[in-house]
C-alpha cells in the first residue's frame, strides 16, 4: 500500500483508478437498480429473457 | 438525378426564398444578430492584433451561430402551419425537398457571409488581397454548402417543436467542426493572416467540398426517413 | 388474461439471468485482476514511469467507448435498412450509446490525468483527443434525441439517422483536426502516440484490461437492453390504458366531441 502511495504522481494515478472504479461501480449499480424497478412492474411471462 | 426532381427542388428553393423575402427574417433579425456578434467579439477580445488575426475565425463563428437561428426559424415556419406535413403528404420527393431547402439556406448563408466579410474588413481590419479572391469565394461556397446541408438535416430533425430548439446547437456544432476549421483556414490563406500563402488554402477547400458532398448525399438519403410520420 | 395488478405470490424477476450472473462474476474477477496487475504487479515503464499504469484503464475505456459507438452505428443500420425494422436493434443501439457515453467520459478523465503527468497539461488539441471530445458530445446529442417525445418507431428512426450520420461525420472531423494540427507541428513536441516499449507483463496487463472491459460491456448491454425493453412495454401499456380511459370517458358522458 505504501509503495503505491510512494509512486511519483501517485495522486493522479490513483485518482484515475478511483474515478474508474467509482464511475463503473455507480453506473453498474444504477443499471441493476433501474432494471429491478422496471422488472417489478411487468409480468415475467412478458420478459423475453425468462 | 431526374429533371423532374431537380425541377421540384428548384421550386421548393424558390418557395423558401420567397417566404424569406416576404418575412424578411434574414434581413431583419439574423443579419443584425450576426453583426452584433461580430461587435461583441471585439468587446471580448479587445482591439488590435488579436482581432485582426482572429478575424476569419470570428467571421465563421458568427455565420455558424446565425445558421442555427436561421434553421430554427425556417423549420418553425414549416411545422407551425403543418407546411412540411402537407409537402410530404402531397408526395413531394424527399430528396427534392432536402435539396431545395438546402439550396435556399445556402443562398441565404452566402448573402450573410458576404456582409460579414465586409464587416470584418471594417471592424477587424481584415484586408482581402487580389491573389486570394478565388480562394475566398470557393471557400465561402464550399463551406456554406456544407453548413446548409447540415442545417437542413438537423433542422428537419430537431427544429420547430417545443423542447427541441435547444437540441439543434447541441447536434449541429460538433458536426460543424470540420467546416469551422476548414473555412477559417481557407479564409486565413486567402487574406494572408499570419503570413499564410494562398496555396495553403486549397487543401481546405478540398476538405470542405468532400464534407459538403458527404453530408449532402447522406442528408438527401436520410431526409425522407426523418420527416416520415 | 391475468391483470398485471393482481398480487403475485413470488417477486417478479429483474433483468438478470443465470448467464448474466456468471458473466458478472467473471467480469468482477477480471476487473480485480486488472487492478492487481495494473497497480501492483506490473512494472513501471522506463520512460513514462508509473504513469503508464493509467494506460491500463485508459486504453480499455477507449476501446469500450469506440466499440459501443460501433455497436450503436451497426444496430442503427440494421434497424433502418432491415426489412422488419425490428425495434430490438433500436434498443441495443440506445443501450450501447448510454454505455458509450459513460466510458467516453472515463476516457477523457483518465486520458487527461495521464496527460497531466506525461505532458504537464490536462488537454491538447490534437486529432485524437479532439475527435474523442466531439464524439462524446455527439453521443450526448444522440441520447437527447432518443429522449424526445414520440412513438418508439419515431424515436428509433430519428436516432438511427443520427447514429449513422455520426459514422460519416466522425472521420471527417478527425481528418480536419489532424490536417489542422499538422500545420503547427506541435505534434512532434507532445507526442500522443503511446511510445511504450511494451514489456511482456505490461502487454499482458493491457490485454486483460481489454478482455475485462469487453465482458463488462456485454454485461451492461444485456441489462440495459432488457430494461429499455421493459420501459418501452410499460410506456406503450400506459398509452393503451390512457386511450382506453379516454374512450370510456367519452362513451359514459354520452357526447362525443363536446369537450376539449
Amino acid at each position: 500500500m505504501t509503495a503505491l502511495l510512494a509512486m511519483r504522481d501517485a495522486g493522479f494515478i490513483l485518482g484515475a483508478y478511483a474515478a474508474t472504479v467509482v464511475v463503473i461501480g455507480s453506473f453498474a449499480l444504477w443499471v441493476l437498480r433501474a432494471g429491478r424497478r422496471s422488472g417489478r412492474l411487468v409480468d415475467d411471462e412478458e420478459k423475453y429473457w425468462t | 438525378m431526374s429533371a423532374g426532381r431537380l425541377r421540384a427542388a428548384r421550386r421548393i428553393a424558390v418557395k423558401d426564398l420567397l417566404v424569406e423575402r416576404r418575412s424578411r427574417v434574414l434581413v431583419n433579425q439574423v443579419l443584425p444578430f450576426s453583426g452584433l456578434v461580430m461587435v461583441v467579439f471585439a468587446f471580448a477580445l479587445g482591439t488590435g492584433g488579436v482581432l485582426e488575426r482572429a478575424a476569419p475565425g470570428l467571421m465563421w463563428l458568427a455565420v455558424l451561430f446565425s445558421t442555427l437561428i436561421t434553421v430554427q426559424r425556417s423549420f418553425a415556419i414549416e411545422t407551425a402551419d403543418g407546411a412540411l406535413e402537407s409537402l410530404r403528404v402531397a408526395g413531394i420527393d424527399p430528396v427534392a425537398l432536402f435539396l431545395g431547402k438546402a439550396a435556399a439556406l445556402a443562398v441565404e448563408l452566402i448573402a450573410l457571409i458576404t456582409v460579414l466579410l465586409g464587416l470584418a474588413v471594417v471592424l477587424y481590419g481584415a484586408e482581402p488581397r487580389a491573389e486570394g479572391v478565388v480562394l475566398l469565394v470557393t471557400t465561402a461556397i464550399s463551406a456554406t454548402c456544407g453548413l446548409a446541408a447540415l442545417g437542413t438535416i438537423y433542422g428537419g430533425l430537431a427544429a420547430g417543436g417545443p423542447g427541441r430548439e435547444t437540441l439543434l446547437p447541441l447536434l449541429i456544432l460538433p458536426v460543424a467542426a470540420p467546416v469551422l476549421i476548414g473555412a477559417t483556414r481557407g479564409v486565413e490563406a486567402a487574406l494572408g493572416t499570419d503570413r499564410t500563402a494562398v496555396s495553403e488554402g486549397w487543401p481546405w477547400v478540398g476538405l470542405l467540398t468532400v464534407f459538403a458532398v458527404a453530408v449532402g448525399v447522406s442528408g438527401a438519403l436520410a431526409f425522407g426517413t426523418l420527416i416520415e410520420d | 388474461m391475468t391483470p398485471t395488478t393482481s398480487p403475485q405470490p413470488t417477486a417478479r424477476r429483474a433483468t438478470g439471468t443465470r448467464a448474466t450472473r456468471v458473466l458478472g462474476i467473471v467480469t468482477l474477477v477480471m476487473l480485480g485482476w486488472l487492478l492487481l496487475f495494473g497497480l501492483v504487479l506490473s512494472p513501471a515503464d522506463i520512460d513514462q514511469g508509473d504513469a503508464v499504469r493509467i494506460m491500463y484503464v485508459h486504453v480499455p475505456t477507449v476501446w469500450l467507448a469506440y466499440l459501443a459507438f460501433i455497436v450503436t452505428a451497426v444496430c442503427s443500420g440494421l434497424y433502418l435498412f432491415g426489412r422488419r425494422h425490428s425495434l430490438g436493434f433500436d434498443r441495443v443501439a440506445g443501450a450501447s450509446a448510454e454505455i458509450g457515453v459513460v466510458f467516453m467520459a472515463l476516457t477523457l478523465i483518465s486520458g487527461s490525468l495521464w496527460g497531466r503527468i506525461t505532458w504537464g497539461v490536462y488537454w491538447q488539441w490534437d486529432a485524437r483527443l479532439t475527435t474523442t471530445a466531439l464524439l462524446f458530445v455527439t453521443y450526448i446529442g444522440y441520447l437527447a434525441v432518443r429522449g424526445l417525445e414520440g412513438t418508439r418507431e419515431r424515436r428509433a428512426r430519428r436516432s438511427a439517422v443520427i447514429g449513422l450520420l455520426a459514422v460519416v461525420e466522425i472521420p471527417l472531423v478527425h481528418w480536419s483536426v489532424r490536417l489542422w494540427r499538422s500545420l503547427h507541428q506541435e505534434a512532434t513536441i507532445l507526442d500522443t502516440d503511446l511510445d511504450v516499449d511494451i514489456d511482456g507483463l505490461m502487454l499482458f496487463t493491457l490485454f486483460s484490461g481489454v478482455v475485462a472491459f469487453t465482458l463488462l460491456f456485454v454485461w451492461l448491454l444485456l441489462h440495459r437492453t432488457r430494461t429499455i425493453a421493459l420501459d418501452d412495454l410499460l410506456a406503450s401499456r400506459g398509452l393503451d390504458r390512457a386511450i382506453a380511459e379516454r374512450r370510456s370517458e367519452v362513451t359514459s358522458s354520452g357526447s362525443i366531441g363536446g369537450g376539449s
